[in-house]
C-alpha cells in the first residue's frame, strides 16, 4: 500500500460511557450528558438510548427534556473525562507515537508505519480497540482510510464499538450518496449555499464544473470539490509538532439575561483574569483584544482593538475590553459576554521592562498571584470585583468551597 | 418536574424526573475514616465507615483526579454491597478521605 493509513478513534457517547461506568444503575436509560433542563445549557452527549427520542449533541437541554421527560439530566464532570481521555492517549501512544488528540473523545492515528495489508488495517484496528475496552471498559469506533477526512467520515459509519476502512479505491462510491452536510469541513451555511446551486450529495459536489464553484465560492470552490472527492490532510501531528495557537479567549453564558453594567463588567474582570493567566502559562502575549457581546436574540457583535504593545496582564486586557464594552453595550439584554486575546508572541519579544514602570508592578503581582494559584488552587486569590460580581451574578461560580469543608447535607431533591 | 438543588455554589449533579426516579444523589462532603490499599502506585480504598456504620468497598467502579493548586485529590466512584454508588475523595496533601456524595437507586 503506497498511500498513508490513518486512523480516526472515536469513542463511542464518551460522556455518558464514562458516567455509565461509575453509575452502572444507569445503564439502559436514556441518559443526557450537559446542562439543566430548566436551564440553558446544551445536551453535551446523550445516550443510545436518549437519542432513540431524537435527542442529539448540541439541542438546548429544555428541548432535550420535552422531547424526553423520563431522561436523566447529568452534570458535565470535566475532570473525570480529561482524565480518562488521558488514559486512553496513553493506550493509543502503546500503539504509536504518530498520535493527534482533536478533542477529549477523538484523535487521529498515522499508522502507516504499521500496516503492510487491508488484513494488517483490521487486525490493528481490532487490537485498539480490545486494548481500549480491556482497561478501560469504553468502546471505540475507528475508521481508516488515506487521510483524515476519510478516516473522519469512516468513523461515523458503523457505530458504536465498530470498525470501518475506506481504501482509496472505494472513496468514490461510497462518498457518492453522501450528504454534502456529512461531509467534515462542510457547514450548514455552506450546505445551503449548495442546495441553491442543486448540490445534495458529494458525488453531485464532485462532478459539478469547478469554475462555477469558484465563481460562487472563490478559493473555497476548489477545497470544496476536494472534499467531495475524499482528497483531504493527511498529516498527523503529534502535541510537540502542533502550531502554537493563534488566540486565547473565554466566554460566559448567562443564566438570564443581564442588563446591569456592573454585573457584566464583573463577568467580563473574570474571563479577562482566565485570558491572561493562560497567556502567561505559554509565555505569550497578544495586541489584538477582542470582545464578544451576544445579546437577546442571539445578535452576536464582536468588537475589537489593535494596540502598539503586547498585553498579558489581566488589568491592562480588562482597561481595552471594558472600553469596548461602553462602546458597543447598548442596555439591551446581554445572553453572552467573552474576551480573547490575539496576534499572540513570545513574552521574549516583549519591550525591555522598566523596574519603575507600572507595567513592571504589574508583572510582579501577576507572577506573585499565579505563584499563589499554583500553590493554593486557581480560587485561592483573585480580584475582589471578579468575585463579588460573579457571585452575585451567578451563585453557581462564586467562590467554590474547599473540598475538605463539610456541609449539612441534603434538603431533597 | 424538576428541582435543583445548590449546597455551597455547588449545583447537586442530577436532575431528577419525579415521575421516574432511577437514582437519587445526596451531596454528603463529610470526613470518613478509610482503610485502603496502597499497591505498584495505585491507590484502592477498601473498607469506609460513615455515621458509624462500616462499609465494604465490593467495587470500584472508576477513578479521576482533580488538583487544586499542589494539592491532587484522587475521587473513586464505588459499591458496597448494595446497587448505591458512593463518591469518596483522598486529600494526597491532608491525607484525608471525605464522602462527597452517594447516589441512591429507587
Amino acid at each position: 500500500m503506497s498511500a498513508k493509513i490513518i486512523f480516526c478513534v472515536d469513542m463511542d457517547q464518551f460522556f455518558v460511557a464514562v458516567e455509565l461506568l461509575h453509575y452502572p444503575q444507569l445503564r439502559g436509560k436514556p441518559v443526557i450528558v450537559g446542562g439543566e433542563p430548566g436551564g440553558r445549557g446544551i445536551v453535551a452527549t446523550s445516550s443510545y438510548e436518549a437519542r432513540r427520542y431524537g435527542i442529539r449533541a448540541g439541542m438546548a437541554a429544555m428541548e432535550a427534556y420535552r422531547l424526553c421527560p423520563q431522561a436523566i439530566f447529568v452534570h458535565p464532570n470535566i475532570d473525570k473525562y480529561v482524565n480518562m481521555a488521558e488514559r486512553i492517549f496513553r493506550l493509543l501512544w502503546e500503539f504509536t507515537e504518530r498520535v493527534e488528540p482533536v478533542s477529549v473523545d477523538e484523535a487521529f492515528l498515522d499508522v502507516t508505519d504499521l500496516v503492510q495489508t487491508p488484513g494488517e488495517v483490521k487486525s490493528l484496528a481490532m487490537r485498539i480497540k480490545h486494548r481500549i475496552r480491556e482497561v478501560e471498559g469504553l468502546t471505540a469506533t475507528i475508521g481508516a482510510g488515506a487521510n483524515r477526512l476519510v478516516a473522519k467520515i469512516a468513523s461515523g459509519m458503523n457505530k458504536p464499538d465498530g470498525f470501518t476502512y475506506l481504501p482509496p479505491e472505494h472513496v468514490a462510491e461510497v462518498f457518492h450518496d453522501l450528504p454534502v452536510g456529512d461531509l467534515h469541513g462542510i457547514g450548514r451555511a455552506t450546505t445551503e449555499a449548495l442546495g441553491r446551486l442543486g448540490i445534495r450529495t458529494a458525488g453531485q459536489l464532485a462532478a459539478f464544473p469547478i469554475e462555477i464553484l469558484r465563481r460562487v465560492f472563490g478559493k473555497w470552490g476548489d477545497e470544496l470539490q476536494k472534499i467531495a472527492l475524499g482528497q483531504g490532510e493527511d498529516a498527523v501531528l503529534t502535541p510537540n509538532e502542533r502550531p502554537d495557537e493563534k488566540s486565547m479567549g473565554h466566554e460566559h453564558t448567562f443564566d438570564r439575561d443581564l442588563t446591569e453594567s456592573a454585573l457584566l463588567l464583573g463577568r467580563l474582570h473574570l474571563l479577562c483574569e482566565r485570558v491572561a493567566r493562560r497567556l502567561r502559562e505559554a509565555k505569550m502575549a497578544g495586541r489584538v483584544v477582542t470582545l464578544k457581546l451576544r445579546f437577546h436574540g442571539f445578535e452576536t457583535r464582536f468588537h475589537g482593538r489593535k494596540l502598539k504593545d503586547h498585553l498579558q496582564h489581566e488589568t491592562e486586557i480588562f482597561s481595552i475590553a471594558r472600553t469596548l464594552f461602553h462602546e458597543c453595550f447598548d442596555r439591551r439584554p446581554v445572553r453572552l459576554v467573552g474576551v480573547s486575546v490575539s496576534d499572540l508572541t513570545p513574552d521574549l519579544r516583549l519591550r525591555q521592562l522598566d523596574f519603575f514602570s507600572p507595567h513592571t508592578r504589574l508583572a510582579i503581582l501577576s507572577q506573585a498571584c499565579d505563584e499563589v494559584k499554583d500553590r493554593f488552587g486557581e480560587e485561592a486569590i483573585g480580584y475582589a470585583t471578579g468575585v463579588f460580581f460573579s457571585a452575585r451574578s451567578s451563585p453557581s461560580y462564586g467562590i467554590r468551597p474547599r473540598r475538605t469543608k463539610c456541609y449539612r447535607p441534603f434538603q431533597g431533591v | 418536574m424538576c428541582s435543583i438543588a445548590r449546597f455551597g455554589g455547588r449545583f447537586l449533579a442530577y436532575y431528577l424526573n419525579e415521575c421516574s426516579i432511577p437514582m437519587r444523589v445526596e451531596e454528603i462532603h463529610e470526613p470518613i475514616e478509610v482503610i485502603a490499599l496502597f499497591r505498584r502506585g495505585k491507590l484502592s480504598p477498601l473498607k469506609f465507615r460513615w455515621k458509624g456504620r462500616a462499609y465494604r468497598v465490593s467495587r470500584v467502579n472508576g477513578g479521576w483526579n482533580t488538583d487544586e493548586g499542589e494539592t491532587r485529590f484522587h475521587h473513586f466512584a464505588v459499591m458496597s454491597d448494595g446497587p448505591d454508588v458512593f463518591e469518596l475523595t483522598y486529600n494526597q496533601s491532608t491525607y484525608e478521605w471525605t464522602i462527597e456524595k452517594v447516589s441512591l437507586v429507587g
